[in-house]
């Protein structure tokens, strides 16, 4: 929920410099980036529960993870930048969310990886007591 | 037995249907650098990696004449073998652990030789969570204990013995066919278990409040504070007040890791499951933030 409210916010905000951005509110761009962001959050959290913390990690490289991009936001912001970061958010952002709905579907299904039964790598039993 | 055959074995053993469709080699090896690489990207494990492909191509040939004429050795059927692979791979994804110990330099005395890798919480009150051990030997066997099933020990031949009882472990064994230990960093395990830098800082910023009454709730309270002020910020649209939304958006992600590792270093744990349990944000439906994030942080 707050994710959802800070990226509506931000279209909120950069509502109030411009009423469009590429011909849609940018109100619509904050919560379509907020909703998918949200979704991400969620689904990577069953990802975890269900098949352990190394499933459900997000691409990192060199210590830093994907969402760490966050905290370049003071220096977007500073560029005045928050216009353009809004927009990449509300594309970028939902495209990320169906990689990882597809993630979440593999882990649904099962795969080769997982050990007897179906159990997900990292579960002693599958009956929903983590190893 | 070609590597088909060995499939179909393996697939029959699994109880799952053999491989249907034959792709060449030249085809397999671009897809298996992809997947490499997207790996390493990401930190998962690939379907399909460079060296199988390669070796894959391969017909080898073996004799296990001189084994058999100098050592007693006795062959035993492949699918009897690929079923004693299979509970050992079993063994190794179902235990979990957080990290592992290079082998001690002196002494085969157990007592000498455990040691506690990963630093079990200085219990500030009952309740921290039990300690993390590593025992390591030279005798070089590795054995891996799971929590709360001891019974169920692997032991495989030709690194060091150690002893773990944690979790997260990301190991597999492919990790274990050289005869010497590999280093800790070389190690999947060491890999996985290095947190982002952001959680290593938040985990140095909170141990001064391991035995305070700060709880990992308040700091969950605080995160979500700053999350709703930053949002209050971006709301007015100035270019001030969206910096500071900035700064506060990028203090609450930071937070967001503070209270797990609060929680992690000083065992302080939730009262009840889903959602916030701070005795500010008891209003608080579960929804409002990650679902018990520092819980599974």
């Amino acid at each position: 929920m707050v994710t959802i409210l800070l990226f509506t916010a931000i279209g909120v905000g950069v509502g109030m410099r411009s009423a469009r951005v590429l011909q849609v509110p940018p109100l619509a761009l904050g919560t379509i980036a907020g909703i998918a962001i949200a979704l991400i959050f969620f689904l990577r959290a069953h990802i975890e529960e269900m098949a352990g913390k190394a499933a459900g990690k997000q691409a990192s490289m060199g210590g830093f993870e994907t969402e760490d991009v966050l905290y370049l936001l003071p220096l977007v912001t500073l560029c005045n930048g928050v216009t353009p970061f809004l927009v990449a958010a509300a594309i970028g952002a939902p495209l990320f969310a169906v990689w990882v709905v597809f993630d979440y579907r593999r882990v649904l299904r099962g795969t080769p990886d997982d050990g007897p039964d179906g159990c997900p790598p990292g579960r002693l039993r599958c009956d929903g007591a983590a190893a | 037995m070609t590597l088909h055959e060995i499939l179909v074995e393996i697939a029959r053993i699994a109880g799952r249907s053999p491989p249907r469709i034959r792709l060449p080699n030249a085809a397999l090896l671009p897809i298996a650098y992809a997947a490499e690489a997207v790996g390493r990207l990401t930190g998962r494990t690939t379907r399909v990696t460079v060296e199988p492909v390669r070796v894959a191509r391969k017909r080898m040939f073996f004799s296990s004449e001189k084994a058999v004429r100098e050592l007693g050795y006795r062959w035993r059927a492949p699918a009897k073998a690929f079923e004693n692979n299979g509970r050992y791979s079993e063994g190794l994804s179902l235990c979990t652990a957080v990290s592992i110990s290079a082998p001690t330099r002196h002494s085969t005395a157990t007592g000498r030789n455990q040691r506690s890798l990963v630093n079990p919480p200085r219990a500030c009150k009952a309740g921290a969570p039990r300690a993390r051990f590593v025992k390591s030997t030279p005798t070089s066997v590795l054995s891996l204990f799971l929590d709360d099933d001891p019974l169920r020990a692997f032991h495989f031949g030709g690194v060091a013995r150690t002893r773990v009882r944690c979790r997260q472990f990301a190991i597999g064994p492919g990790a274990f066919t050289s005869s010497a230990m590999p280093e800790p960093s070389e190690l999947p395990a060491a890999r996985a278990a290095t947190p982002p830098w952001d959680a290593r800082l938040a985990r140095a910023l909170v141990r001064p409040l391991r035995c305070s009454p700060i709880t990992p709730n308040h700091l969950t309270t605080v995160r979500l504070a700053s999350g709703i002020a930053a949002a209050g910020a971006f709301m007015r649209g100035s270019y001030a007040w969206m910096n500071l939304g900035a700064v506060l958006l990028a203090v609450s992600n930071f937070l967001d890791h503070t209270d797990g590792e609060l929680a992690r270093i000083s065992g302080k744990t939730a009262g009840s499951g889903i959602g916030t349990t701070s005795p500010v944000t008891p209003w608080l439906p579960s929804c409002f933030s990650r679902p018990s994030a520092w819980e599974w942080a």
